[in-house]
């Protein structure tokens, strides 16, 4: 039996997974689904399954999430193999789209019906994405819940301007890709390196976190890393709900001639700072181990239902704050919103910019008007 | 072949967003318009009232002129032209000269020497003056008048409305139609053409608000007292409704333009919530239900936000307080359901729809809001076709200079 599977379902998840395979050229079993035969067949995975072939005709599934769910049931047989033959199942998708949505549900449930240790990385909506993706989101997040695996939730919207330029969301997404396969990497040496004696625990990856931030250094820069840490408590905490936990991961491929607690030690202070400060370590066989070691910090806010469903729906509030705020809000120096949001037609042309505000984006976004189409 | 025509011929160019149209009309005995016929062709690649493609855009005006000579059987040779655009600035201007310490009676050099002076006046670089129209004379004791020759008088002050706009852009609309052989006779603001196609003399002295929704853009004039005190144009126009109704909806723009015009409405009612309309969608394989109501709403916004944006200008002009006239609604967009109430709401003044003045000839055209800026190009051509009639060869000698002049300062 393998270890472990990696599966990117969706164009989103399967972007990650093609930039994680760039990266990391890694050897195993790992899955392209989705129902699109353009995203399919354009992943570097081994295994590629277009889904829902008589449904959609391999042209996708538009966004429509029950139709993604039916699919998912009824190619069941041809999923269950892959759930067979692995111990440990990590699965990246997008939410908000259909297919990742539907399916990281569906292995959810399979993963606890079958008792598999699942662990999932999925991508939020950006902002500027339709109310429909937000809501599909959501809704997914409220179902995920049920289930004991672990999920690391990436918000596309705070990626924008530290990840690439704001107005940039194609960078963003690029660059968030290219970092995110760094956690993979780790999930994946972890499984990889398990053995009977020392079982790969699940429990060492933070579930249910919603990441506020995410740095990765050397060993060279660890030394300056606390202050780099501090700033990006302050979100955690003014979020005030009981329920709320601040998180820390920080996870290290370390060279056999550093002990664990010289890395420990660095994060002493830090320790005390979060709720739940999780330490990976990989250690890797390689030669050239200088080059490898860094690591990743990723801090975020984890906790139970009432705190996930808040963090959501601010998360959907803020889409109409931010673009309801625009004309009180400081404009950069050209005076345009530097929004990702489409203004159609009036992408060419002059703008119309009244009192720093970009007339050509659609009213009711700006307004903060709820349409339900 | 072509007609001799009896009588001079007038013809109005308007370059829009969605339509290039071009009015023929004669120029019959007692200054009588006789319209001929209206030619429309669509717009190619002009947004908010400004050409983006400019081969494209010269190709629509060339189909707009050929069909109108095809429909009225007239050789079109020069035009009145509209112009608009996003970049059009108004504003009051004082211009003031001494008639000596004992004064002087008033002629019409003194006139002419206040005329000059207001169009020596330093504009932001790159504007060039387009209209400067005589609000009222006043005299050393206060008192106003229109036609103050004849009257003694220590000082003269004039108070005129300027329009000016950003030459380059300006070049490009005036090159597309020269570039054709087609000889401009004059430039007209568009929303100034619109008003002399629907307001009375009385009407304007009475005051009056015209707002032309255009396709691309909204212009505005005010008249109060019988003379312009104000105008304006706004960036934004029907387009941005389709466009938002395209974005909510996730259609292509043609598509959410079908559902503007066959369902809009600005309108919210019981009735619009329940109702829903099924579309097709080509990014979809099959048919959706909209809820007629989230259409009223996106449409609603915008169309909302345009009026409370010229209701904020009007607010800072000094008339404002004291404007009781009628607001009239112009434009294709004037044909929108509810557009009525939605104005009287926000501007807290009566408000109608307009209706062109009377014409002669072709009457198929006047309940076309959309074409009165055409309409009223005629109209603003009969003031200067009747003056060089009036002045005779001398007159029109003249007239061809200034027009001549008037093409080298765009052109330059």
């Amino acid at each position: 039996m393998t270890k472990n599977v990696v599966v990117g379902i969706g164009k989103a998840g399967i972007n990650l997974l093609d930039e994680w395979i760039l990266a990391e050229e890694p050897s195993g079993l790992f899955y392209a689904l989705d129902a699109d035969f353009s995203s399919v067949e354009g992943s570097l995975a081994e295994r590629r399954i277009l889904l829902g072939k008589e449904a959609t005709k391999g042209l996708g599934t538009c966004g429509d999430l029950e139709l993604a769910s039916k699919i998912f049931e009824e190619e069941e047989p041809r999923i269950e193999q892959i759930l067979e033959e692995c111990e440990h199942l990590l699965v990246l998708s997008g939410l908000g789209g259909a297919m990742g949505s539907a399916g990281l549900q569906f292995f959810s449930r399979k993963a606890s019906e079958r008792i598999k240790t699942l662990s999932s990385i999925a991508f939020l909506p950006f902002h500027s994405e339709a109310f429909s993706r937000q809501d599909t989101a959501r809704k997914t997040v409220q179902e995920l819940l049920e289930f004991p695996h672990q999920f690391i939730f990436f918000s596309n919207e705070k990626a924008k301007g530290v990840f690439g330029p704001a107005d940039d969301p194609l960078r963003v997404y690029r660059n968030l890709n290219k970092k995110v396969s760094s956690i993979i990497s780790c999930w994946y040496h972890l499984t990889q390196a398990a053995t009977e004696e020392a079982p790969f625990d699940s429990t060492n990856f933070p579930s249910l976190l919603f990441v506020e931030d995410f740095y990765s250094f050397s060993l060279r820069g660890v030394e300056k890393l606390p202050d780099k840490i501090q700033p990006y408590l302050q979100p955690a905490k003014d979020v005030g709900l009981e329920q709320n936990r601040k998180v820390a991961w920080v996870c290290f491929f370390l060279s056999p001639t550093k002990t664990e607690e010289d890395l420990r030690s660095l994060f002493k202070a830090e320790e005390s700072l979060f709720d739940r400060f999780y330490l990976s370590i990989i250690r890797e066989n390689r030669e050239n181990m200088d080059a490898r070691e860094e690591g990743f910090v990723l801090i975020g806010n984890a906790a139970g239902e009432k705190f996930i469903e808040t963090e959501i729906e601010k998360q959907l509030e803020r889409t109409d704050t931010i673009l309801a705020d625009n004309k009180s809000s400081t404009q950069p120096d050209d005076g345009l919103q530097k929004d990702s949001i489409s203004t159609g037609i009036f992408t060419k042309g002059y703008k119309t910019v009244h009192k720093g505000v970009n007339l050509d984006l659609p009213a009711f976004l700006r307004k903060g008007i709820s349409i339900k189409i | 072949m072509f007609w001799k025509k009896e009588w001079p011929i007038l013809v109005g160019l308007e370059i829009g967003t969605s339509k290039i149209a071009c009015s023929v009309a004669e120029l019959r005995e007692g200054g009588e318009l006789y319209l001929l016929g209206i030619a429309e062709s669509p717009s190619l690649n002009v947004r908010k009232g400004e050409i983006v493609d400019f081969e494209l855009a010269q190709k629509s005006v060339h189909d707009a002129i050929v069909e109108a000579e095809a429909k009225t059987n007239v050789a079109i040779e020069e035009v009145y032209l509209a112009i608009s655009g996003a970049h059009i600035r108004s504003f009051n201007s004082k211009v003031v000269i001494s008639l000596g310490e004992d004064g002087d009676r008033i002629d019409q050099k003194h006139l002419m020497e206040l005329r000059s002076l207001v169009r020596q006046q330093a504009l932001p670089t790159g504007q060039i003056l387009l209209h400067d129209l005589l609000k009222t004379y006043s005299l050393d004791d206060g008192t106003l008048t229109e036609n103050p020759i004849g009257l003694f008088s220590k000082k003269l002050t004039a108070e005129y409305h300027l329009i000016s706009g950003i030459a380059t852009r300006l070049q490009t609309t005036v090159r597309c139609v020269k570039e054709l052989s087609i000889d401009i006779c004059n430039y007209c603001l568009s929303i100034f053409a619109t008003a002399q196609a629907v307001l009375t003399r009385s009407q304007k002295m009475q005051g009056a608000i015209v707002i032309d929704l255009g396709a691309g853009l909204t212009d505005y004039i005010v008249y109060h007292g019988g003379i312009i005190v104000h105008s304006g144009v706004i960036g934004v126009g029907q387009d941005h409704l389709t466009n938002d109704l395209a974005l909510a909806l996730r259609i292509p723009f043609p598509q959410a333009e079908e559902i503007k015009k066959h369902f809009g409405s600005f309108k919210l009612g019981s009735e619009s919530i329940k109702k829903r309309l099924t579309t097709s969608n080509h990014l979809l394989p099959e048919e959706r239900l909209v809820p007629y109501n989230a259409i009223v709403k996106i449409m609603r916004a915008r169309q909302e936000e345009i009026f409370e944006i010229i209701k904020e200008d009007l607010e800072m002009q000094s008339f404002w307080p004291h404007f009781t006239g009628t607001i009239y609604l112009t434009g294709g967009g004037s044909k929108i359901d509810g557009v009525e109430e939605l104005a009287q709401k926000i501007f807290g003044h009566p408000v109608k729809l307009a209706e062109s003045l009377p014409f002669k000839g072709d009457q198929s055209y006047l309940d076309r809001p959309d074409l009165y800026t055409v309409l009223g190009l005629l109209r603003y051509g009969r003031i200067f076709e009747m003056e060089s009639l009036k002045e005779g060869l001398l007159g029109k000698m003249r007239s061809s200079l200034l027009r001549f002049l008037g093409n080298i300062k765009f052109l330059n």
